[in-house]
């Protein structure tokens, strides 16, 4: 079989008329949290069953008593009083031979108030089918239709081909009423074989109650029939209470297996979210300790730079300077500076060393040398002006090229840059390995987590939590070991005492009845033969194609290991190692692939034994995976089935172009030309009640 | 003649007392009891002499003098650095053309006090136009660089 389309009409998130087409191969449907990716399951689920997800109880139910809530917001806050809104959902799919089927499912309700609506009591269900040769239809409607799409899509399998990740651990439960159970009744006519056996044992049953109530002449036989009767019963009504209590105990365990993958996965999570927050906080301080760095060569090169800024703007004043001084100096101004030290020489040496005129003490060049001592404002003018002078000198010579000191601040500089833009990127890509995981707890726990939340996660008291209930299923393991013990003990008594029945049987003279109620136990016995061989066949042949899909896995993802196990007697679902014995605490990618595997082996038998292949609908299949597992995982679900329409939560951050790049599934989309179609799914309007979804088509 | 300093270590430098209040006090430069708050090093300026050296080369570079109304004295000649004495020395020097001015002690001191007046008056309506544009001192480094290299390009 394959889905064509789906047509959706006011259908909880989707307002007016939202088309999905459909081809043999993989359909990729992603989108946020609440952009309608669970809607558009809903939607698959209503059209077939008349079922919707309640998220309070946390289960499929009809939606008979809460169907005006299925109508959608936008399409009733637009409705005027009294008016109509049609709700409605119409599947196209083709049969192996290409005929092809129309079903439909609508209703109407109406505004009565702002508050009030008129919902019909059900909804109307119509399906039609157009022959491939010659384009006959023929058209049913109500029970017909619902009988007729049964046969396409049986009820008892459909969680198999609707499959949702978030109840997984529900499909591999084995015990009585679960899904599996109900699925492989479902298949290979089983059902017909678990009622010759109840008839078998009913008709047995009649024969011994005709043998033991007809009297036999022989005192000690009849008292010996009438002891070993009460004790069979007894044995029996034993093993019949073990075999409640065993499945009570399957049950309850299968409960706290399914509490503690749940305490494991959010434990899990937490320690994911305080690895990654205690790694961000390593970034931070580096960045910090790097923001510090910098702060630092700005402030030790900031004067430098500042100078040279400030004195470049008045470059001019000082060639105004230089040229007064150079003015001053040739007009003779500014004279030449006489050394005092040098004068006290001349005067000791009596000898004008200027121009070699000797200068005896008392004489007048003697009184000329020495007035120019103490002549200290002279010296100050010139010193002045000439320190100016150099200062001038020096400033225009550093002003005319940038500084070293900058140029090598900017190699600092950048340096420092590129490694707080390296630490901000691997903050950044932290970040968003925290927000995948926080949505992750968020979706599960309805609520919304900041990262002070995070940071006050009790981890101890969390672990404590899980090895209390590791403890009470060890307990109910323990429990349920004691009770096949005593079940066996209680079989053997009762075989040994059938053995003692037989002999004393053979010796009664009621022969009639005697003979009628052993062949009655032999077919009884053929029965239970036949069934327990076929069932075991079924279980064999899931088993193997089970461990087919899982190989395929485990040969391209080194983090796989192991084997399928379906131990129906125990009623578990798990991989065992090469020497046989059950692994224990296997890793999320390997329980996601185990899980996958065995749905597929499931679908994969039915296929064979209806000769139809069903197409499988998946809603967040893989929730729990990242990266590379998560690819794998989908690339295995499109080459398992012949037609896959897979709904996932969108990792990607769309308010990123470069992490929309980046994104695996948008590239996987691009690159798997088993993807025929893929569309992403956005939520617009601001308030609840003008929300929509959008719908763009990606490939 | 010059018979001693041009201007006087101990000379208390003036300044107009609105803009003490306005840009000094704590704003682009640490006040004078300054302990708490902002570090030093964070300020666009550390000393109040920085900014006064900053404001007057501004003026002078754009020719803005303006005469101070209320005298404030925050500090002292002497605190300026020593290179930039010389420097505000030479610009007063070459704003009046003459190095006579050397012998005018009063109006040496009064020029470089005008033109830090007129820089003042500068800053003031910068900041008025653009109030973060002196508050980061990163972003202020980086104009300036932006400014030098442009130049140096140009």
């Amino acid at each position: 079989m394959i889905i064509k389309s789906i047509e959706i009409v006011n259908f909880l998130s989707y307002y007016e008329k939202t088309l999905f087409k459909f081809d043999e191969g993989a359909t990729l449907v992603i989108g946020q949290n609440n952009t309608g990716k669970s809607k558009l399951f809903d939607a698959y689920n209503w059209v077939l069953y008349d079922e919707a997800y309640k998220t309070a109880a946390e289960e499929w139910t009809s939606t008979k008593g809460w169907r005006d809530e299925l109508a959608n917001w936008y399409a009733k806050k637009n409705c005027s009083i009294n008016s109509k809104i049609e709700v409605s959902v119409c599947l196209n799919f083709e049969d192996e031979e290409s005929n092809s089927f129309i079903v439909t499912r609508e209703y109407r309700i109406q505004k009565v108030n702002e508050t009030q609506w008129s919902c019909p009591s059900h909804s109307e269900i119509a399906m039609t089918k157009t022959n491939v040769s010659n384009y006959n239809s023929s058209h049913s409607i109500g029970d017909e239709a619902n009988e007729l799409l049964n046969r396409f899509f049986p009820k008892n399998l459909s969680r198999y081909f609707l499959f949702q990740g978030e109840g997984i651990s529900k499909l591999l439960r084995l015990n009585q009423r679960s899904d599996f159970t109900r699925a492989i009744g479902e298949l290979s006519g089983i059902k017909y074989f678990e009622k010759a056996r109840r008839y078998a044992n009913q008709v047995y049953e009649r024969t011994k109650y005709e043998f033991e109530n007809k009297l036999d002449t022989d005192r000690t036989i009849q008292d010996e029939k009438v002891k070993l009767t009460k004790e069979i019963d007894g044995w029996k009504d034993r093993v019949l209470d073990f075999s409640i209590k065993l499945e009570n105990e399957y049950k309850e365990r299968d409960i706290k297996q399914l509490k503690l993958d749940e305490k494991v996965e959010e434990l899990s999570r937490y320690e994911e979210c305080a690895k990654l927050l205690q790694e961000i906080k390593i970034l931070e301080q580096q960045l910090d300790d790097k923001f510090g760095h910098r702060r630092k060569l700005f402030e030790y090169n900031r004067p430098s730079i500042l100078d040279n800024w400030m004195y470049k703007k008045v470059n001019i004043l000082f060639d105004v300077f230089l040229a007064l001084y150079r003015k001053g100096k040739s007009e003779k101004k500014i004279p030449e500076p006489i050394r005092q030290d040098f004068i006290n020489e001349m005067l000791e040496d009596h000898l004008c060393k200027v121009c070699g005129t000797e200068a005896p003490p008392n004489s007048p060049q003697f009184e000329k040398i020495a007035s120019y001592i103490n002549e200290k404002s002279l010296d100050k003018e010139i010193a002045i002006i000439n320190t100016l002078s150099d200062a001038a000198d020096s400033m225009k010579s550093s002003l005319n090229e940038v500084p070293e000191s900058i140029n090598e601040f900017h190699g600092e500089l950048a340096g420092y840059q590129s490694e707080i833009d390296n630490f901000k990127n691997k903050i950044s890509y932290k970040e968003d390995e925290l927000r995948l995981v926080t949505e992750r707890i968020e979706e599960e726990k309805k609520t919304i987590i900041n990262r002070r939340d995070l940071e006050r996660i009790n981890l101890t008291q969390l672990k404590k939590d899980r090895d209390q209930i590791r403890t009470d299923l060890e307990q109910s393991k323990t429990k349920i070991d004691q009770l096949i013990g005593r079940s066996e003990e209680a079989e053997k008594n009762l075989k040994r005492i059938e053995v003692e029945y037989q002999a004393m049987l053979n010796k009664s003279a009621n022969e009639f009845e005697r003979e009628k109620m052993k062949l009655a136990g032999e077919i009884r016995d053929h029965v239970y033969q036949l069934h327990d061989n076929f069932l075991s066949k079924l279980i064999n042949d899931i088993e193997e194609e089970a461990n087919t899909y899982f190989n395929n896995m485990t040969k391209t993802n080194p983090a796989l290991s192991g084997k399928v196990r379906i131990d129906y007697n125990n009623k578990e679902v798990y991989t065992i190692d090469e020497e046989g014995s059950p692994m224990t605490n296997i890793n999320q990618a390997n329980k996601v692939s185990l899980q996958i595997s065995f749905v597929a082996a499931v679908l994969s038998v039915s296929n064979k034994i209806w000769e139809r292949n069903f197409p499988f609908v998946a809603d967040a299949p893989i929730s729990a995976l990242g990266g590379n597992n998560k690819v794998s995982a989908i690339k295995t679900m499109i080459d398992i089935f012949k037609q896959s329409i897979i709904i996932l939560k969108d990792d990607a951050d769309i308010t990123k172009q470069e992490s929309l790049q980046n994104d695996q599934v948008r590239q996987l989309i691009q690159k798997n030309s088993k993807i025929r179609n893929a569309y992403e799914l956005r939520m617009v309007g601001e308030k609840i009640e003008e929300q929509k979804t959008r719908v763009n088509k990606l490939k | 003649m010059i018979d001693s300093d041009p201007i006087d270590d101990n000379a208390l430098m003036n300044i107009e007392l609105d803009y003490y209040h306005s840009l000094f006090d704590g704003r682009l430069c640490p006040s004078q009891k300054d302990s708490e708050g902002k570090k030093r090093k964070q300020y666009p300026f550390q000393n109040m002499w920085e900014l006064f050296v900053y404001a007057a080369i501004l003026g002078m570079a754009q020719d803005k003098r303006k005469s101070i109304e209320k005298l404030h004295k925050p500090f002292r000649w002497f605190n300026i650095g020593s290179r930039h004495q010389k420097n505000l020395l030479i610009l007063a020097i070459s704003k009046y053309n003459s190095l006579e001015l050397l012998k005018n002690k009063e109006e040496l001191k009064k020029t470089i006090e005008e033109y830090a007046n007129g820089g003042l008056s500068i800053i003031n309506q910068e900041i008025k136009n653009n109030p973060s544009a002196y508050s980061e001192l990163e972003i202020l480094t980086f104009k300036v660089l932006e400014d030098i290299q442009g130049d140096s390009r140009a």
